[in-house]
Formats: C-alpha cells, structure tokens, sequence
C-alpha cells in the first residue's frame, strides 16, 4: 500500500490511539479482577436485620446498602441506554450533512436496543410494572436485550449489505428508507418489551453452578463473534469509513461483556455482572464516538476543499467572477482586482453591467433576462471576445468565458476573463504584417520542398498568374514553371537551393489563361520551428527583358552600321584608287623619251589613261551625290514634267550610247502621257542610271520603258532582256559598292553606286522602288512616285 | 629562259598595265582573274614572284596566299591591294605574303621587285 493509499485508508478508520484506548478498557477489568479487584456489590445477608429492630435513618440506611447492587445497575444500564440515545440523534444530525443511509438505519438499530436496555432497567427498579419476580425478570430481560441488541444490529447491516450502492443521492427516497426500517424496529423492540412484561413466569436464565453460568449470553456472544469478524468486516469493505469502522470495534466491549456474563456471573450485582454492565455503556460509545470522529473529519476535509478552492480562485491569473441572477457581483478574485482596478469590496453586490463600456452596459440586463426566461445559449458554455472598461474607464479587449452553476440551491453565473490586450496587438501587427506582404509588388510564393505545392501566396501572385488564391494553393510549382515539368528537375531545383540557401533563378511562367511571361526570382531555403520551405519572390522581368533586348539590337545594329560604314570606306577607297592605279602605273611607260612604245600601243596607253580618268570623275561625282543626299543636301526642285516628251528625249540620247558600244538593242515605248511633279534633273538621273544598267547588261535583246499614272502616283519600270540578276544579289542591289562583283561592274562602266542614287532620289521624291529579275532572262526595276509630288501636310 | 611573274588581279586594265611593264623588263607574264585561278596556274608554272591582288572574286588574296603556302610555293608573293592600313598588311603578311606594295604603283616598282627577288629569305 503506498502512501496515498495509506493516507486515505487512515481517514477511513477511527484513530489508532481511540482503538487502542478501547481494548485497554475492556481488558483492564479482568486484569484488575486478577489483580484482586471485586467490582461486585455487597450482597443483602440481614434481610432480617431490616426488619428486626433498626429504625429510623440507620434502617433506611440499610436499605440503601442493601439496594446499592440495583442502583449501580440503574445508573450503568441508564448511561448506556442514554448514550444510545445521543448516538441516534447524532445519527440523524450527521444523515442531514452526509445523506449516507448507513448512519440513521443503525443508530436506530442501537436505540431500539438502547429501549430495550430500557425497559429491563425500569423494569428491574419496579418502575414499570411487571408481573414476573426480579430474580428472574432481571436475568431474563438481560438475556433478551442482549439477544436482541446483537439481532438487530446483525440485520440492520444486512440489509444496508444487500441495498445496491446508488450512484444518485435521492433524499426522500432515503427517508422513507430510514423511516421504514425504524418502524420495523420499533414495533418489534416494543412487541418483546410487551411480552416480557406481561408474562407471568419467564424461563431462568442464571446457573451460578455451571460453567456457563448464564447460557443465554452464549448466544448474544456467538452473535456478537460473527457480526465483529465477519459481517461488520464485509459491510466495512463495501462501505468503507469511520463509523462502520466503529461498529467492528464497538464488537469488543460487546464481546467482552458477553465472556464477562457468560462465564462470570453468578448472582445479581456481582463482579462480573458490573464489569459487563460497565463495558455495554462503551459498546454503544464507541459508534457515538465513530460519528464524532466522521463529523471532525468530514468538517476537516471541507475546510480543506474550500481553502483549496479559495487558494486556486485567489491565485488565477484570469480574473474570475461571479455574478447572481441579477447580474450583482458576488465573488471577485485578485485578479480580477488586478484587471479593472476596483477593489472586493468596491465592487461587491453592484451590478457587473459597472465592468462593461457601451453598448454591451446597456444590454446587459437584457441578455441576462432573456437567458434566464428563454434558456437559448448565446455565450453560457462558449468564449467570446468583448470589451471591458476599467476603474478610470480605459476600455480593454477581453476573452469572456461564461458558465452557469448552482451554489447552495443559488443560481449564480461564472465568468473567466483573460485580457488579450497584448494578444490582439500581436494579431494586428501580424495582420499588418501580411498585408504588406500581400500587397506587396513581388509576387511572393511560399513552397514545401517536398512537395513541391504552394503552402501560401500573395495577393500579386494571384494577381499575376490569374488564379484564385484558393487554387493556387491546391497547385504545385510545376503547375506554374514551364522548367519544372518533372519530379527530377524539381529535386535538382530543392537540392541546390538547399545547398546554396540562396539564389536568383530565371524562368517562364504560365498564366491560368496560357499565356507565359518571364521571371526573374530570388529563391531561399528557410528553415523556421523545425520545419522548411522555400520562399521565392517572383518579378516579371518580361519588360525589362524587352528593354535589354532593344538594347541589344540597337547596340548590333550600330555595329552593323559601324561595319557597314567601314566596309563602304573600304569599298570606295578601292574603287577610287583602281582608276588611279591604272593613271599613274601607265604613265611611266611614257616617260622615257629613249624607250617609248610603239605608236600603236601608245594610243592604247593614252586610252587607257583618259578611260580610267573618265571613270574616276564618274566616281567622284557619285560619291559626292551620295554625300549629299546623305547629308540632306539635296535640294529637288519641283516641275511639272510631261512624261511623254520628257522619255522620248531620254530614250532618244540611250540610243546613241547604245550605238557607240555596239549593241543591238530595240527600244520599246510604252508610255501614257501625263504629268507628273518632280525634279526634272534627278528625274533624268534615274532614267539613265536605270537605263544605262540596261545597256550595259544586255548584249543584243530589248529595253521595254513603261510608264503610267495611276490615281495618285507614277508607275514607271525598265525592262530588259539581258543577263539578268543572281538570286543572292538582288538583297543588296540597291546598296552603294555591294553588287555583281566590282571588277565586271568596272569592266561594263559602272561605279556600283547608280542604284544606290537612284534609291535615294525615289526615296526622296516619297517614292518606291523594287527589282525583279531572273538569271539569263533579264531584269525589271520598278518605281512608283507620287503624281503631284510631296503634298503639303 | 625567262622568269615567270604571275599577275592574279580582276581588274582588266590593271592587268594590261603591270603586263605592259613587266614584260618590259623582260619577264613572261601569266594572268589570272581571282584567287583560284592563279592558285591552280602558280603550280602549273612556277613563277618566281606572284603579284596579288587582295579584292577579288571567288577566292581573295589572303585565301590564295594561304592555298599556296599550305600547297608548299616557294616563290615570293607580292601582296598588291588598294588599302594602306596597317591592318590589311599584317593581315597580308601572316596570311604568307612575302611583300606589300600599295597601290597605285609608282615608277619604281619594277626596281622594288627586283630587290624582292633578290631577297634571299622569307620577311
């Protein structure tokens, strides 16, 4: 048995030193017996003496003494019977606290016995009338009264034995039990005491010469043996506590009492027959004294209880209070005290309405008398959050608890109250918090590594992907990153951001709608209450892409340029210093008067050089036509031109250019006549550039002109029936130098810069120009230009 | 016998001209238009000296330069080009041309290829 259970065991017994007081009475006794000590009274030898001769005091005084046995019984039988007594009334009293059944049932067994104790003493004083002689009334009635005491006791139990324990304390039901059994007692306690009384001759029950002197106590003592080492033990185990503890106990002195009569009585007011007498009164003091102790130990044990309970409500940090059903305060703890800064008694019997601000103050009253009449739970048994106001009318927020109980048959109302000052500002900055990042102009996505799925997102996010928050939650990031297909690249993505905690990681992202966007994004692996995610915070880098990619290209296109520029430089120094190559390489040969070639070679020379010079001042001024209209220097000088007249003249001066290079070419006009406004001059330029390129490449065949005025513009083309172009140089074609190759434009009396002009001035005149050709069969050039020229805006 | 000087140049009246002057001087003179041309007829000949020019179609003078060192000539090559940057002739040089002559030529050119020829060893 440990210790908790050996505590409650000890509560559950009457005190080891009471126990222990008892046995040494019911001992001492027979110990002093042994000892010498006679208890018994003087016996009454001089019956006669009574009546011979004393007189007066002397022969009441011998009455007395003669009578002494009768009045030490009376007044020892009279204890008992009154301790019984107080013992019933006790046991009523402690059934009003306790309700326990067991208390009442046998005290009134004991006093049903006690009555009929009674009854034998008065009896046996003549007090009551009684047919049969005391010699035999008294043992007799002695007999029975113990018989009955044990039987009565021994049935009371059993019965509380074969009562079922149940679990709900029913008082009527009780006393009704209570009263019943009593009833049944008395009327059988009466109906003996009756028997005895009215009965002439009653059976002896005294053998001073046997052994068992008083055979009739054999019973009440195997009775007493049985209920002291059996039943009562029984009823104790079911019923453990003080008082059935004290009925095991009160078995001894009854034990005692009965070996005392039993073995030791031999006549009336001897020894034995005292020393029983004297042990009964403790047979009926020891449940007495089983109550008192209960009483002590119950009352013990609620004091207890309610310091506990006190000690618990002062120490709560929640404020507690208690209100009755019109709202007045009853209990305040400290903390309370602490939390509104009233005082106990500051507070006490004033309506709790005095804690609340508006509008809850006003309501009050009314939510009480609602709950009260219609019992609907708005907040008894739940938590809500409200506001109180303090002493100097601060207001708060608080958490309100409320329940409802009964105390002491009162309807009172509990509320516990936690401030959450603090917990709400937490809750706010918090809420602050994540609406800043929620609002935030990164998209920021917060991710299981396992997993791969969104465990939380902002509102750009959605915003950004066009998804709900909710579906996106439902996601994974392979759902939204187009890289992220498999499972594989997802455990490569989690592994190096482990490893590297950090870093900034580009990507295409898809939108619900399937469009795609590119994002920049800086990833990080955080480890945060033993868990980890990785966060990302996501931007759309789509614009910036664009700015840098326009960069790109203008930075390329620049170098192009500059390249271009270069090779033009390149191109044009070349061109330039051929012809002067040939001048200047010539010239030698000329100049030694002592070794000069023949004449014929001579005018071949002299050719060379004047074609060559010819050539480059062609060149040169080309060039500086292109300078010029690069430079914005050209200035057209806008005519009306009669397209009619004005090719004819043209064509008329190609023919002769044609005759002096010896070739067949037919010219075929096929031109509307109109007007058109333009610079004559420039006009001309083009036709003969393009007419010239003509010439030069076709060998025998035709040259088509063609012109006509469409609504608003010209359209004028060449066509010839020459060589034609090659596919991959009809890109170029309009380039300055990037054409056939320069050595046969050279060779047919080109510089390479004609179409480039000829471009620009069409350009110039707010025109178009295009070719066609195809390799062996000929060449179109094609340009359009407005018919009144550049309209005034 | 006499020394075979190869002219791969594209333009006709260059060529009618160095033609003019180095046959001159006594030289036979072989002609071709571009880089290809005069590759194919540098090992058919063996001329002494090559002039050329680095413009011209189909295989540029640094392309024919490369094909002739690589193809083992071990004549001397004359690169004759238009452009007098400093680029043009590093670029003339490792692309295994012995010398580089501007244009236009002067009076004494044929006196400079003289000394060329003279040289003993690769510049």
């Amino acid at each position: 048995m440990n210790e908790l259970e050996r505590d409650s065991f000890n509560n559950q017994r009457l005190p080891k030193g009471f126990v222990i007081g008892v046995l040494v009475i019911c001992i001492t006794p027979f110990l002093l017996n042994i000892g010498g000590v006679d208890f018994g009274n003087r016996q009454t030898p001089d019956l006669e003496g009574v009546n011979n001769g004393l007189s007066g005091a002397k022969a009441i005084d011998a009455s007395f003494y003669r009578l002494s046995g009768a009045f030490s019984h009376t007044i020892l039988e009279w204890s008992a019977f009154m301790t019984a007594a107080f013992t019933a009334i006790l046991a009523f009293i402690h059934f009003h606290i306790n309700r326990d059944v067991t208390t009442p049932v046998v005290c009134m067994a004991l006093f049903c016995a006690g009555c009929v104790d009674a009854f034998h003493t008065l009896a046996a004083d003549r007090l009551i009338d009684a047919v049969a002689d005391n010699t035999n009334l008294i043992p007799f009635t002695w007999a029975i009264s113990r018989v009955f005491n044990a039987l009565i006791m021994i049935t009371g139990i059993s019965i509380l034995l074969t009562k079922k324990r149940d679990e709900k304390v029913d008082v009527e039901r009780d006393l009704v039990f209570v009263g019943f059994i009593s009833t049944f007692f008395i009327l059988l306690a009466y109906s003996i005491i009756h028997i005895c009384a009215v009965s002439e001759t009653l059976p002896i029950t005294m053998f001073p010469d046997a052994l068992i002197t008083r055979p009739w106590d054999m019973g009440p003592l195997i009775l007493f043996c049985f209920a002291g080492f059996y039943l009562f033990p029984k009823f104790n185990k079911k019923q453990p506590g003080i008082f059935s503890h004290a009925l095991i106990i009160s078995m001894f002195p009854e034990i005692v009492t009965e070996l005392h009569m039993a073995f030791g009585s031999k006549v009336l007011f001897d020894n034995h027959f005292n020393v029983a007498h004297f042990l009964k009164i403790f047979a009926y003091a020891v449940p007495f004294c089983g109550l008192m102790f209960d009483y002590i130990k119950t009352y013990r044990e609620k004091a207890e209880s309610e310091k506990k309970t006190g000690a618990i409500v002062d120490s709560s940090l929640n404020a507690i209070i208690t209100i009755d059903k019109s709202g007045r305060i009853d209990l305040f703890n400290p903390a309370a005290e602490g939390m509104f800064g009233y005082k106990q008694d500051e507070v006490s019997m004033r309506n709790i309405k005095m804690l609340m601000p508006e509008p809850y103050k006003s309501k009050h009253d009314k939510y009480l008398e609602n709950y009260l009449t219609t019992h609907t739970r708005k907040i008894i048994g739940m938590g809500i959050e409200v506001v109180a106001q303090r002493k100097d009318g601060t207001t708060f927020p608080i958490w309100l608890s409320v329940t409802e109980m009964y105390v002491n048959k009162e309807h009172q109302f509990l509320a516990t109250i936690v401030d959450i000052t603090k917990r709400k500002k937490a809750d706010e900055d918090l809420r602050l918090f994540r609406n800043l990042i929620d609002r935030s102009s990164d998209c920021i996505f917060v991710i299981d590594p396992d997993s791969g799925r969104f465990t939380d997102v902002n509102s750009e996010a959605t915003l950004s992907l066009g998804y709900e928050k909710d579906e996106l939650l439902k996601m994974k990031v392979k759902d939204v990153a187009l890289a992220m297909e498999s499972e594989k690249d997802w455990k490569y993505f989690v592994e190096d951001i482990r490893e590297k905690q950090q870093s900034i990681v580009e990507g295409l992202h898809q939108r619900k709608d399937g469009t795609s966007f590119q994002v920049e994004m800086n990833v990080k692996w955080i480890e945060e209450g033993g868990k980890s995610y990785i966060v990302a915070a996501a931007r759309n880098v789509t614009e910036r892409k664009k700015a840098q990619e326009v960069i790109v290209l203008a930075r390329e296109k620049a170098e192009e340029s500059n390249r271009l520029k270069s090779e033009f430089l390149n191109t044009m120094s070349h061109e330039l210093r051929t012809p002067l190559t040939v001048m200047l390489g010539n010239i030698p040969l000329l100049c030694d008067p002592q070794d000069l070639p023949d004449a014929e070679e001579i005018g071949e020379i002299a050719n060379d050089i004047e074609y060559s010079g010819k050539h480059l001042l062609v060149l040169i001024n080309d060039l500086l036509d292109l300078s010029k209209i690069e430079a914005g220097k050209m200035d057209l000088a806008y005519e009306e031109v009669g397209i009619s007249n004005f090719l004819k003249s043209i064509v008329e001066e190609m023919k002769s250019y044609t005759k002096e290079r010896h070739k067949d070419i037919a010219f075929v006009l096929d031109i509307a006549d109109f007007e058109v406004v333009a610079d004559p001059m420039r006009l001309k330029q083009i036709f003969f550039n393009l007419l010239s390129n003509a010439v030069k490449f076709t060998d025998n065949g035709e040259i088509t002109v063609f012109a006509e005025s469409m609504s608003d513009r010209a359209m004028f083309y060449i066509k010839d029936t020459g060589c034609g172009i090659k596919k991959e140089y009809l890109p170029g074609i309009f380039e300055p130098f990037k054409q056939v190759d320069g050595s046969s434009t050279r060779k047919a009396g080109g510089t390479g810069l004609g179409l480039a002009i000829t471009k620009k001035i069409v350009e110039m005149h707010r025109g178009t120009i295009s070719v066609d050709s195809e390799e062996g069969m000929g060449s179109t050039f094609c340009f359009y230009i407005p018919i009144n020229g550049i309209k005034e805006a | 016998m006499k020394e075979i000087i190869l002219l791969v140049e594209d333009d006709a009246s260059i060529r009618k001209l160095l033609k003019r002057r180095l046959e001159k001087k006594g030289y036979e003179i072989y002609e071709a238009v571009n880089g290809e041309e005069g590759v194919s007829i540098a090992f058919r000949v063996k001329p002494i000296l090559i002039l050329l020019d680095m413009h011209m179609p189909v295989l540029d003078g640094y392309g024919a330069a490369r094909k002739l060192r690589s193809g083992g000539y071990e004549g001397k090559v004359v690169a004759l080009t238009a452009s007098a940057m400093v680029e043009d002739k590093k670029q003339a040089l490792n692309a295994g041309c012995d010398f580089f002559i501007p244009k236009p030529i002067g009076r004494d050119f044929e006196t400079t290829l003289e000394g060329y020829l003279k040289e003993v060893h690769h510049v």
